[in-house]
C-alpha cells in the first residue's frame, strides 16, 4: 500500500492503522495531501511506489476532518508559499455549491471534494496511466480520516480500467496459444495501444 | 480484483480506535481541537521508517513530510510548504532530517551514476523520479567512491545525502529567518540516520542559530 497524507500530526499512518514496519510506502506533504501535476515530488512517490523495486497494489491518497490546509485554502488569496501551495485547492473550492451549510459541513464538503480531486489526478499520473496501459492491477482509493472519531472511511475507489483489462487479457491469450512464436504484429498492437492510453489519459 | 490489504488497514484502524477510546475515552475528541508537534520529521517514503512506530510516537507528537530519498530542495515548494507551516506556524523546536540504511532512492541514484559513466553518451529518461534524484546523482557523482564496496559505496552515500540535505534546511528562508531573530523560538535542525539492520536512529550532525 502507498499512503499519500497530510503532513498532520494527528493523522499517522502506521499509528491509525495499527501498522509494523514494512506495511505501508508513505508520503506525506503539508496543505491537505495534494496531489499535484507538476510536483516532482509528490509524483516521483508512486513512481518508485508502483515500480517493481516496490510494487504496491494500492494507491491510498488520505485526508482528514478538521484539515487547517483546507481551511486556509477556503480563503486564501495566494501572497505567500503555503497560500500558493494551496492555489489549485483554492480553485477547487470556489466551484463548490457551499451555500445554506455552516462552517463546519463546508469544510466537510471541501475536504470530500479534495480527496476526490486528489484521486483524479493521480489515476491521471504518468505512473499510474502507464501502470494501466500495461495491464498493472494497481487500484487508487480515497479514504478520509475522522479525527474526532479515529477511524477511516473509505469515499472512493478507482481500478484498472476495463478496456486495460481486456488488452491484458487479450495479449496473456495469445502468449498462451503461441508460446514460441515471435509475435511480432501482436506486440506491435499492444505497443501501440499503449501508447495511444497514456498519451489520451496522462495529464499534460 | 482483491482488496485485502486496503481492508486489512481499515480493519486494523476500527481495532486501533477501539483500543484507544478504551483507554483514553476522550483522546480523538481532544485530539481533534487542535495539533502542537514539537518535531518536524523529514524522511523517506520507505515503508520500513514510520517515523511514529520507531520513536513510539502518539498521534499529534510528530509533523511530517516523507519523500524519495529524504530530500530538501530549496525550490521543491512541498517541502518548503511544509517546513514553513511547521517552524511560522506549528510552532517547532526541532528539525530532524531522517535518512536510512539500505534506501532504494540512494542506490538508484548510485546505479545512475555507475551507468552515466560507463555510458557517457547515454542520458536520463525524463521522469518524475529521476527529475526529482537528479540533485542526489549529481552529489553521488561527486563523491569519491574507489575502493570502496557496494555496501560502504551505499552508507557513504545515505550519510553524506543526510548532511547535504540537513545544509539545505539551515539555508532555507524559514530557518535563516528564525536563527537571525533573537525573539523567535528556539529551532534546532538535526541530521539522523536510522539503521534498518538494528531499528536504532544515530545522530550524525546537530546545527542551531550558534553554529
Amino acid at each position: 500500500v502507498l499512503w499519500i497524507g497530510c503532513s498532520d500530526s494527528r493523522v499517522r499512518a502506521s499509528g491509525v492503522t495499527a501498522s509494523m514496519p514494512g506495511d505501508i510506502f508513505t508520503h506525506q506533504n503539508i496543505i491537505a495531501n495534494q496531489f499535484h501535476s507538476f510536483d516532482d515530488n509528490a509524483n516521483s512517490v508512486p513512481s518508485f511506489a508502483v515500480s517493481e523495486a516496490v510494487g504496491v497494489d494500492h494507491v491510498v491518497p488520505v485526508g482528514h476532518s478538521i484539515c487547517g490546509g483546507v481551511q486556509a485554502a477556503a480563503g486564501a488569496e495566494p501572497n505567500n508559499l503555503i497560500e500558493r501551495w494551496s492555489i489549485p485547492l483554492t480553485e477547487l473550492i470556489r466551484t463548490l455549491d457551499l451555500s445554506g451549510l455552516d462552517e463546519s459541513e463546508a469544510l466537510e464538503v471541501a475536504t470530500e471534494a479534495s480527496i476526490n480531486k486528489q484521486v483524479e489526478n493521480i489515476c491521471s499520473s504518468e505512473p499510474i496511466v502507464t501502470a494501466w496501459a500495461a495491464g498493472r492491477r494497481v487500484s487508487v482509493h480515497g479514504w478520509l480520516y475522522d479525527l474526532a472519531t479515529g477511524r477511516i472511511r473509505k469515499l472512493v475507489v478507482r481500478s484498472l480500467p476495463y478496456i486495460c483489462s481486456v488488452f491484458d487479457a487479450f495479449k496473456k491469450y495469445f502468449v498462451s496459444v503461441h508460446p514460441t512464436s515471435p509475435l511480432l504484429l501482436t506486440n506491435i498492437c499492444f505497443s501501440l495501444f499503449k501508447k495511444l492510453y497514456v498519451h489520451l489519459n496522462k495529464y499534460h | 480484483m482483491s482488496h485485502e490489504s486496503t481492508q486489512i488497514l481499515l480493519n486494523a484502524n476500527e481495532e486501533w480506535a477501539q483500543s484507544v477510546i478504551k483507554d483514553i475515552p476522550d483522546f480523538f475528541t481532544q485530539s481533534a481541537t487542535g495539533q502542537s508537534p514539537k518535531v518536524l520529521w523529514i524522511g523517506c517514503s520507505d515503508s520500513r521508517v514510520p517515523e511514529s512506530v520507531i520513536t513510539a510516537s502518539k498521534p499529534g507528537d510528530i509533523f511530517v513530510h516523507r519523500n524519495i530519498a529524504n530530500q530538501f530542495h530549496l525550490n521543491d515548494d512541498s517541502a518548503l510548504s511544509v517546513l514553513t507551516y511547521a517552524v511560522k506556524v506549528v510552532g517547532v523546536e526541532h528539525v530532524v532530517l531522517v535518512g536510512h540504511t539500505n534506501c532504494g532512492g540512494a542506490a538508484a541514484c548510485l546505479k545512475a551514476a555507475e551507468d552515466a559513466a560507463a555510458n557517457t553518451g547515454a542520458s536520463q529518461p525524463d521522469t518524475p523520479l529521476t527529475r526529482w534524484l537528479s540533485p542526489l546523482i549529481a552529489h553521488v557523482q561527486s563523491l569519491d567512491l574507489s575502493g570502496c564496496s557496494t555496501s560502504e559505496a551505499l552508507n557513504k552515500v545515505v550519510e553524506t545525502n543526510i548532511i547535504m540535505q540537513v545544509d539545505n534546511i539551515c539555508k532555507s528562508e524559514p530557518i535563516t529567518t528564525a536563527w537571525a531573530n533573537p525573539n523567535s523560538k528556539k529551532v534546532t535542525v538535526h541530521g539522523w540516520v536510522y539503521d534498518l539492520s538494528r531499528g536504532r536512529i544515530d545522530e550524525l550532525v546537530c546545527r542551531d542559530a550558534q553554529a
